[in-house]
């Protein structure tokens, strides 16, 4: 299977998802409308995970960065897409949030941060902070370099802060907020962390299936595949830490605002979705990359990037869907593939650019061929 | 052939490159008894002189896992069986509540078992290899480079070995005694 044909299926896929989302919709708007959040709050991790990543390794540098170069500079060009797929909630606030039904608002003592306009203008002020750090990533990019690090200068740390502040303010506003009377600190940086997660993850499988020529300096690939194991390894221990936090504390406390959120999510049907997720997002995972003989094989690292990938979405779905009535519906893979297949679009569409751009950039040794072609691992 | 009262046969490089090189052939010799001394580590010298390397993850890893067992059951011993209290009709066994802890000793067991792991491989506390006696042999902490195959190696020749070590292009061969 090549790019281009990969790049296809994904268009149609996404296309095809969106068109039946949006005709479902007219039957069932609310199911429709938290179905596409969860997929939207799942797939914003490619460009976010991107732009953490890009900034981590300003500040930290590694070689790693050279193998999924071509696979972050496209996953940071699809943040504008996560502008538009956001706009049809805005007109439909009351069918998500119970803050934005005025009988229902009445009671809230926090109206004031709970308010339509000002969720909206909060919106726009984190994609303005997104876009201008993807912008200034992309413009004096670190990763055109050796992978030396240090390109990015100040803007590096100063970017993780503010993205770490706006990440845990947008899931505040957007799933947090599905129940008003809830709140968790924590929140904010286990939704950052699951995003960063599926970002480093997309990057990572991409780098494992495209056959490229190694840039200079990159090393073997079983070394490079093995720092990003690593790294994966370091992540997913943060999403794990954050995510059991949570959880001891609202437990340990027993407090009637804070336990109704972990009732609905840990009894009946949900229960077993939250064994799932630890099951594979943490301890398959975790088991399998401390082995060093899995972080250095293609295979094996793409079958648990994948597999974190899959139960990062059921996360999604575990934090946002038990709020509605409808719960799990056919709306959910149905948007996750809509919202997925045209992201996905965008970004092979970007990857291939880059990927050519590269190879005019590196001189070919000769009787070398480069391929472009993808097959899947 | 092995002879008692000798230890090894030692030579010196003056290259990474070359002990690496040296390395590689003493190995494809067949050779497994041998080791090198070098300033810096040398990646590629641990993946030929590996073997006992594959070990230490996985005593680590069994470690860890007597730590969690260790740490998860002292406290279930200690708050459902030897000393039960009611906490705000909380269960007994409330593992969350034992979820640092168990980390914690996990933890400890893990990298207390490391460095214990590490001790007894590496053969401490000693003060001295036998190739200390070698005259220059503390260049290997500046910048030589000294491979060593053992006498206790099945294959043990000291003539080949000599002629191996020459080919190699040691700066210097010794014989080192036991």
């Amino acid at each position: 299977m090549t790019l281009l044909q990969l790049r296809r299926g994904a268009l149609g896929a996404g296309l095809a998802g969106t068109v039946a989302c949006a005709i479902g919709a007219i039957w069932a708007p609310q199911e429709f409308f938290a179905a596409w959040l969860a997929a939207y709050v799942f797939w914003l991790g490619v460009p976010l995970g991107a732009l953490a990543l890009v900034e981590v390794h300003d500040l930290t540098g590694g070689r790693w960065a050279l193998t999924v170069r071509p696979g972050l500079t496209a996953s940071l060009l699809t943040l504008p897409l996560f502008i538009l797929v956001f706009i049809p909630i805005f007109f439909f606030l009351p069918e998500l949030y119970s803050w934005a039904r005025p009988d229902e608002a009445a009671y809230l003592p926090n109206t004031f941060y709970l308010d339509a306009p000002f969720f909206i203008g909060r919106f726009a002020g984190y994609f303005v902070i997104w876009l201008i750090l993807a912008a200034i990533a992309l413009l004096r990019s670190p990763l055109d370099g050796d992978g030396a690090s240090g390109g990015l200068g100040a803007v590096s740390g100063i970017g993780l802060v503010l993205l770490a502040f706006t990440a845990t303010f947008a899931a505040f506003d957007w799933v947090m907020s599905l129940e008003p009377h809830w709140f968790s600190t924590m929140f904010g940086l286990i939704v950052g962390s699951g995003q960063f997660t599926t970002g480093l993850c997309v990057v990572i499988l991409v780098a494992l299936m495209a056959k490229r020529m190694p840039a200079p300096g990159e090393g073997p690939p079983s070394d490079r595949f093995h720092d990003l194991g690593s790294i994966l390894l370091a992540v997913l221990l943060l999403w794990a830490y954050f995510e059991f936090m949570q959880f001891l504390i609202i437990w340990e406390e027993d407090l009637r605002d804070e336990i109704g959120w972990y009732v609905k999510r840990l009894y009946g049907p949900w229960g077993s979705v939250m064994l799932t997720i630890v099951l594979g997002h943490f301890v398959v995972p975790f088991l399998a990359l401390i082995w060093s003989p899995v972080k250095r094989s293609r295979g094996a690292l793409g079958a648990v990037c994948a597999l974190v990938l899959v139960t990062g979405l059921i996360d999604v779905w575990w934090m946002v869907l038990p709020e509605f009535p409808g719960g799990f519906t056919w709306f959910a893979p149905v948007a996750a593939m809509g919202m997925g297949g045209l992201a996905l679009a965008l970004f092979l569409w970007r990857f291939e650019r880059g990927l050519a751009k590269a190879e005019r950039r590196i001189p070919a040794p000769r009787g070398v061929r480069f391929e472009r072609g993808v097959s899947h691992g | 052939m092995s002879t008692p009262e000798l230890y090894g046969i030692a030579a010196e490089f003056t290259t990474a490159e070359a002990v690496t090189a040296a390395a590689r052939h003493i190995k494809n010799a067949g050779f497994r008894r041998f080791e090198a001394y070098t300033p810096m580590p040398v990646e590629a010298l641990d993946e030929l002189i590996a073997g006992k390397q594959v070990a230490l993850p996985l005593l680590i890893f069994c470690f860890g896992c007597i730590g969690f067992l260790v740490g998860f059951f002292m406290q279930y011993y200690l708050a459902v069986v030897d000393y039960p209290i009611n906490v705000g009709g909380r269960p007994l066994n409330s593992w969350p509540a034992f979820g640092p802890i168990t980390f914690e000793i996990t933890v400890v067991f893990a990298v207390g078992g490391a460095f214990l792991a590490w001790f007894i491989f590496n053969r401490l506390p000693r003060l001295g290899t036998p190739l200390s006696a070698i005259p220059g042999f503390e260049r290997a902490t500046i910048d030589r480079y000294f491979l060593c195959v053992e006498a206790s190696d099945p294959r043990f020749d000291r003539a080949r070995l000599r002629w191996l070590f020459e080919r190699c292009g040691a700066h210097r061969i010794a014989e080192v005694a036991a």
